[in-house]
């Protein structure tokens, strides 16, 4: 099999493939940093490549399995962290000066789920500094870049861990969501990505940045490789204390259940009324929605409140948290910080307690509400981003498109939600939607997404890398 | 701080009360346009006045729902 080839091999094929012994871990981990030193140099995903600790995980994965001990469908598998997540020994920088040479002793709790899986770590992702406040051309690293067309921006802030998937690196990375950082990446770079359950994967080590709405999530290019990952992240851990206390489904079992039966809620007011989407988002979606009702699903329209109330709950919120996280930082090295995110963090300095208290009062009746409207529906659908991806060069076009988005809610009400694309623009850049379910119910999400998915060629796309 | 628009004199005092002795005068300027988005998004948050008991936010699973 040629570079290419296992390039874009899926993660379930890549561990079929391992699992029979018909693809060396190590021969895969090769070919993929082949691909990445061709062309990252256009792309600047990854912050830190780990290629003694990849060699040496793969060598590993091979050794077990020539010997029949084959851990499951990550055993062997290469993926990449976004440089928030703690591995030990290798520095955890969260793309900024602050930060530059911060090692942490202990992995992350997801980190040890991919290792004790037998996965393989190839590098550690470009993000927004801190997971908010890019792209940013001030910091120790660049910005990474859309592989679709390197003037676009990637989306973020999981930037790199979107990026590298997309350009085939990496089959598989992990982001974190809490305003949108796994599904915007995933979105503008053609991706499937998923914001689980608030609690339902662990956050220890990874670098807070609003405790109350932080989540870490997968970012795969297809439904299935997605919820593979998902199993081996999801579960409890008294190292976190929102952890749900309970033991998660296998998140493969409802995949090929089809969208037959499935009532489907479209939330259409967020893209049309609360806020006007691109025409090529809003045609990409609708089409999207006439597909899936003709695949079976009972499609209506939904309504929920409008995107403003959520945003206002989301900002008042994050800030609030965000600037007790980075209190000290800001006293002590304020220059340390792009200007991007000094400029982000620094309201949060004039956020009042009253106004931290409604909004969590809000965000309380916002989940209600949403409780509610689902008990009509399996899952709901909606726009992720408004807008194509924009110039990421072009601050004007950054500012003006950045809040145009739909992701925020479902931070806000802790609900899953996922996105996967849905077309392309006529400049061939990814457009995508979000589907949304339950609390706790990512089963019946990834169903619906695979369903779709299915039914298109969307994720067979690769991206014109030259 | 009062309820009509601080001067920056006061913004600068306020910055040194809150421990933020280290802003360049850029940095400052950041500071005081902060203060405006700050406000701005108390006055768009939604308010919820009653005086009903508010429990904790809990997350219902699938089979509670």
């Amino acid at each position: 099999m040629i570079t290419a080839d296992l390039a874009w091999l899926t993660l379930a094929q890549a561990a079929v493939l391992i699992r029979d012994r018909e693809l060396s871990p190590v021969e895969y981990v090769e070919a993929l940093y082949a691909r990445s030193d061709a062309y990252d140099n256009q792309l600047q995903s990854y912050l830190r490549t780990t290629r003694d600790i990849a060699i040496s995980e793969a060598k590993q994965a091979e050794q077990e399995i020539s010997e029949g001990s084959y851990r499951g469908p990550l055993h062997g598998i290469p993926y990449g962290l976004k440089d928030i997540i703690d591995y030990a020994g290798v520095p955890t920088t969260a793309h900024s000066k602050i930060l530059e040479h911060n090692v942490p002793d202990r992995d992350a709790t997801v980190t040890t789920r991919l290792r004790e899986a037998g996965g393989v770590l190839m590098g550690k992702m470009a993000t927004h500094e801190f997971a908010i406040g890019g792209p940013s051309f001030d910091l120790p690293w660049p910005p990474a870049r859309n592989p679709w067309d390197r003037n676009y921006f990637t989306g973020g802030s999981s930037s790199g861990s979107g990026a590298a998937v997309a350009a085939g690196f990496i089959p598989a990375a992990l982001g974190s969501d809490t305003g949108g950082s796994v599904r915007n990446p995933a979105s503008l770079c053609g991706l499937v990505g998923m914001k689980p359950t608030y609690g339902r994967v662990s956050r220890a080590g990874v670098v807070p940045l609003s405790f109350t709405l932080d989540t870490v999530g997968p970012l795969t290019r297809t439904v299935e490789d997605n919820a593979i990952v998902l199993n081996m992240i999801a579960g409890p851990d008294p190292r976190d204390s929102a952890s749900a206390q309970f033991t998660p489904p296998d998140f493969t079992t409802d995949l090929w259940k089809g969208m037959q039966g499935l009532r489907v809620g479209v939330i259409r007011h967020f893209y049309t009324r609360d806020m006007e989407a691109h025409p090529d988002v809003t045609q990409a979606v609708e089409e999207a929605v006439t597909l899936i009702g003709g695949l079976g699903a009972q499609v209506s329209e939904m309504q929920i409140e409008p995107l403003d109330a959520y945003a206002s709950c989301n900002r008042t919120i994050l800030l609030s948290e965000a600037y007790a996280v980075h209190e000290r930082w800001l006293k002590e090295r304020p220059s340390d910080y792009g200007a991007s995110l000094r400029q982000r963090l620094l309201p949060g300095a004039f956020i009042r307690a009253v106004d931290y208290v409604q909004a969590t009062r809000l965000r309380r009746r916002l989940m209600q509400q949403f409780d509610e409207a689902m008990r009509d529906f399996d899952v709901a659908i909606t726009v992720s981003s408004m807008d194509p991806p924009g110039r990421i060069e072009d601050a004007t076009e950054m500012a003006r498109t950045y809040p145009r988005q739909a992701r925020v809610p479902f931070n806000v009400i802790g609900c899953p939600a996922l996105v996967l694309p849905v077309g392309f623009t006529e400049s061939g850049l990814p457009l995508s939607m979000q589907i949304v379910g339950r609390a706790f119910d990512e089963p019946t999400v990834y169903r619906a997404a695979h369903a779709y998915e299915q039914a298109t060629d969307w994720t067979a796309r690769r991206p014109p890398l030259h | 701080m009062s309820d009509d628009k601080p001067t920056r004199n006061e913004l600068e005092q306020y910055a040194r009360q809150v421990g933020l002795v280290n802003l360049t005068p850029e940095q400052i300027d950041e500071f005081i346009r902060a203060e405006t988005v700050a406000r701005d998004l108390s006055i768009m948050l939604p308010r919820n006045f009653s005086m009903t008991d508010e429990p904790a936010i809990t997350f219902r699973t699938r089979e509670e729902l």
